[in-house]
């Protein structure tokens, strides 16, 4: 819940000069790193086929209630009968479409910020001032508050998450700018007559792919674990849809008596936000060999 | 001294500005009539009038939105709908028990974080070093609430140490009290360790690489020494943002950690007046959130002035 | 005539990178004898730094230096840490080039001093402040009482490279090794430090290794000259020499490069060449190194030679 939504230093030369490509192949050559995104592609890969391969994960059988896990119900099933591993599959369709929407919407609205922010001097100064209190302020308090006003629902849940995680990416983008407008090549496209938006657009632009596509990794993180906390408290997603928290949030009673009902969810959870994570780290180690600690 | 307090306090008042802003704006522009809505469904026409009338709610948004910073101002904030009290008489009872498990899982998570983080960072690429840096990476992967519900299977149910749900106020003894917030300041504070683990080894990594490190060798000063006095004041900078920053980190954790042991903090507050749509509870909690981080900000930033003294000069530090 | 204060003999380093072994620095001998001066001239690249480092043991991980160093008698190479810890700063100083990041940002001036001589000797606290004074004075630092209290921050550039020169000569060494300390200056500022520091040699009997690519430099301060380049030494000798006669090609191209004033040519002449750098990807295999010898000629010179037919 805690990943910082920024890096602590800004920009680097080397950061903004990384091309995506490049880095992609290097990262590739880790074995840590290759498990990581594999175990990423296989939720993704669940989340998608969910109905395919899985039941319905709304389906309870009275009688099957709090069962271990067997051939029948690879992941036992809950107080309610239902199955765990159909409502695990399914929760990863909502905490990973959850993530990535905030994370895109964040991108889009971020990136639009602070490109105005490094344009323009007075933009930037009211901008920043704004964003930067924002970030301060504690993300699940906001969204609560928004629940009340606007009711619960995937809507709001977005909407809160983004308001918090767009200073992030407005920070990172507008110090990429900038770094990368320092750069000699903008100097020398000067040179050669370039005007400011082509240089925008074909210089400085592109320079930005990996330090935002870091940040873009670093929301998705952290919108799947404030997501699954909020769905915990019941102010997340509504309670018909199957999500990891809720699901963590049903076997509060049953946590000893049937600890496949939280164990597999709350596994899933885990894994998917380490193997996020893991990706995160060797790209910036990649990008910047020294130490980690961003 | 007070010039620097006096920026630092001027930058952060967005923290609790915004948020404020938002939810005036929200109350009044989001769909519905927001007397109805704050008298709920089963109020008359003419009560929600009256309301309207009460609240100044026709008057034009710029001159309810002065009238709402001039209440702010005067900690008018209202009566809560449900409690049937001022806001203001409400909120200091639970605050307090949130502000008590933040601190104590603050120190858990510093005291923690940094002992991993220094291990990571003195082993590294050591095995003790390599464990560290693993389980920082791993810790910030899981989420507070599986933090605490692992913290109940193991101390509650298997070990028997600690109750769940059976919150002792301070009137019950000192004893009882700190039993019932052990486990949600470990379940926070353990959780965030993790993060400052990470900081704390990036940032003595780095510093250790600095030129500065090298004179100290060619003077032939021990390591240890190097260390604790060389690399720490400098290591510290970050450590130290990183402290503040985990504070939004904790109370944003308190609204759930409360919520499975059955405290009555802030959080717990927070969910009820919004399950129960008590709007002007609420944002008094709003506000009290956005002005508690400022203070906890313009303490680090106090800090900071601290530990490094070229701070206090205006210069940008490290 | 008394051993030499620092021998050196066929030293190496190694480095490795993610594309195999490197020798940053080949085969190099040196002689230096008590109270007397030494410049090792080289451009960026050509492991003069790194021959300092070695000679001194602060080389960073990843880099291995093989052969002997010599100090007083004792192999320096291999020692154990806490041996290593009691010649730093002790018998053997060092000033580094850049002065801003080469002192603590945040300790005062006084608490870094301090530092040092607390490493190696047992002194009070009062003994301890006073030393640091006289230092400061030594260096010719005026106001000493408050230059000790200011971080390095407060400092102009020349004060700092003065304060770092008082660090190097606290705890009395015998040896300063002087990595390109006017590098980082302007002309002034360049006067005045070597002037110190050919003043304190004289005051206090040290042996100095100037590490430089100023040859000017290298004409008043020292008497021996080593001229390095691609990580060997292919000149070696007393100055005068070096610079009247110059043997080898390198030396002379570096010779004709200086520009002289009421020079009326075009263009400046250059060196071409292109030093072998670390972070090279393509790095120089060994088998595409000429072969080459050191050939000794008279009062101790020696020059490197490409053998015929070897490469």
């Amino acid at each position: 819940m805690s990943e910082i939504t920024v890096s602590t230093t800004g920009s680097t030369e080397e950061e903004v000069l990384a091309p995506p490509t490049r880095v992609w192949r290097r990262v590739l050559r880790r074995p840590v790193a290759v498990i990581a995104l594999a175990v990423l592609v296989a939720m993704a890969g669940a989340a998608l086929l969910a109905p395919a391969i899985a039941g319905d994960p709304n389906a309870f059988v009275a009688l099957e209630r709090l069962k271990p896990p067997s051939a029948s119900h690879v992941f036992g099933t809950d107080n309610l009968g239902r199955d765990v591993f159909s409502r695990t599959v399914f929760g990863a369709q909502a905490s990973l479409t959850v993530g990535i929407v905030t994370a895109a919407v964040t991108t889009v609205i971020g990136a639009a910020l602070g490109i105005l922010a490094g344009m323009f001097r007075w933009v930037d100064a009211v901008i920043m001032r704004i964003v930067d209190g924002v970030m301060s302020f504690p993300i699940i308090v906001l969204a609560l508050a928004m629940t009340a006003i606007l009711g619960p629902g995937l809507g709001t849940v977005i909407l809160a998450m983004t308001i918090v995680f767009v200073p992030g990416m407005t920070r990172v983008v507008r110090s990429t700018a900038l770094v990368a407008s320092e750069l000699p090549m903008i100097d020398a496209a000067r040179a050669i007559g370039a005007g400011s938006v082509r240089i925008f657009w074909r210089y400085v632009l592109p320079q930005c792919a990996t330090p935002v596509l870091v940040q873009a990794a670093i929301t998705f993180t952290t919108a799947v674990i404030v997501e699954s906390a909020l769905s915990f408290i019941g102010a997340g997603l509504p309670p018909d849809v199957p999500s990891w928290g809720a699901s963590l949030s049903e076997a509060r009673s049953y946590l000893t008596s049937a600890p496949w009902m939280w164990g597999f969810p709350g596994l899933a959870l885990i894994l998917t936000v380490l193997a996020m994570n893991i990706v995160i780290d060797s790209v910036r180690d990649i990008v910047d060999p020294r130490a980690g600690g961003r | 001294m007070l010039r620097y307090l006096g920026q630092r306090l001027l930058a952060l008042l967005p923290t609790v500005a915004v948020p404020l802003v938002l939810v005036f704006l929200l109350l009044r522009l989001a769909p519905g009539d927001p007397a109805a809505i704050l008298l709920g469904d089963s109020a008359t026409p003419a009560q929600v009038a009256a309301l309207r009338e009460e609240l100044g709610l026709n008057a034009p948004l710029v001159v309810q939105f002065g009238h709402f910073v001039g209440d702010v101002f005067t900690l008018d904030l209202g009566n809560s709908i449900f409690l049937h009290k001022p806001v203001v008489d409400v909120i200091p009872s639970y605050a307090l028990v949130t502000i008590e498990i933040s601190v104590l899982a603050l120190i858990i998570s510093l005291v923690l974080g940094i002992g991993l983080g220094a291990l990571a960072a003195f082993r590294d690429g050591k095995p003790a070093g390599r464990i560290a840096t693993a389980l920082g990476i791993v810790g910030i992967s899981v989420p507070q609430f599986v933090t605490a519900l692992v913290l109940i299977v193991v101390f509650a149910s298997w070990l028997h140490w600690f109750n769940v749900g059976g919150f002792a106020p301070l009137s019950q003894g000192l004893w009882p009290h700190l039993r019932s917030i052990t486990l949600p300041a470990l379940a926070l504070g353990i959780a965030e360790s993790a993060f400052v683990a990470r900081i704390t080894r990036g940032a003595i990594l780095d510093v250790s690489r600095e030129p500065f490190v090298t004179t100290a060798r060619s003077l032939g000063i021990p390591p240890a020494r190097i260390g604790a006095v060389h690399v720490v004041r400098v290591a510290a900078l970050p450590i130290l943002t990183v402290a503040g920053l985990l504070v939004a980190s904790l109370l944003s954790g308190s609204a759930v950690v409360e919520t499975i042991f059955g405290v009555p903090g802030m959080g717990r507050l927070l969910l009820d007046a919004v399950s129960r749509r008590d709007y002007q509870l609420v944002q008094g909690i709003v506000l009290f959130t956005g002005v508690f981080v400022i203070v906890v900000n313009l303490v680090v930033d106090l800090s900071y002035a601290v530990v490094d003294p070229r701070v206090q000069l205006g210069r940008k530090s490290a | 005539m008394s051993a030499p204060l620092l021998q050196v003999r066929n030293l190496s380093v190694t480095a490795e990178t993610p594309r195999g072994a490197y020798d940053a620095v080949r085969s190099v001998d040196l002689d230096l004898a008590r109270g007397e001066a030494l410049a090792i001239v080289g451009e960026s690249g050509s492991g003069k730094s790194l021959t300092a480092l070695a000679i001194a043991g602060l080389l960073g991980e990843k880099l291995t230096p093989t052969g002997s160093v010599l100090f007083d008698g004792t192999e320096l190479l291999g020692m154990s840490e806490s041996r290593r810890r009691s010649y730093a700063g002790r018998r053997i100083g060092f000033i580094f080039q850049e002065p801003m990041s080469s002192l603590h940002p945040i300790l005062t001036v006084g608490q870094q001093i301090e530092e040092g001589l607390r490493a190696h000797f047992d002194l009070s606290k009062k003994e301890r402040a006073d030393r640091v004074r006289e230092l400061l004075a030594t260096v010719g630092l005026s106001k000493t009482r408050d230059v000790a209290r200011d971080r390095i921050g407060q400092l102009s550039g020349g004060m700092r490279q003065r304060v770092m020169i008082a660090m190097a000569i606290s705890c009395e060494p015998e040896l300063i090794i002087a990595d390109e300390p006017t590098t980082a200056l302007d002309v002034t500022l360049q006067r005045q430090v070597i002037d110190l520091l050919a003043s304190l040699r004289e005051r206090l009997g040290l042996a100095l290794m100037l590490i430089t690519h100023d040859l000017g430099v290298v004409s008043e301060t020292c008497s021996q000259a080593v001229v390095m380049y691609g990580g060997e030494i292919v000149e070696a000798g007393p100055t005068d020499l070096l610079l009247t006669e110059p043997e080898h090609e390198y030396t002379r191209a570096l010779l004709a490069s200086i520009p002289v004033l009421g020079d009326e040519r075009p263009r400046l002449p250059t060196v071409a060449t292109i030093a072998p750098s670390l972070r090279d990807e393509r790095l120089v295999a060994a088998a595409s190194r000429p072969k080459t010898e050191t050939i000794t000629l008279e009062r101790g010179r020696r020059v490197r030679r490409t053998l015929p037919g070897g490469r």
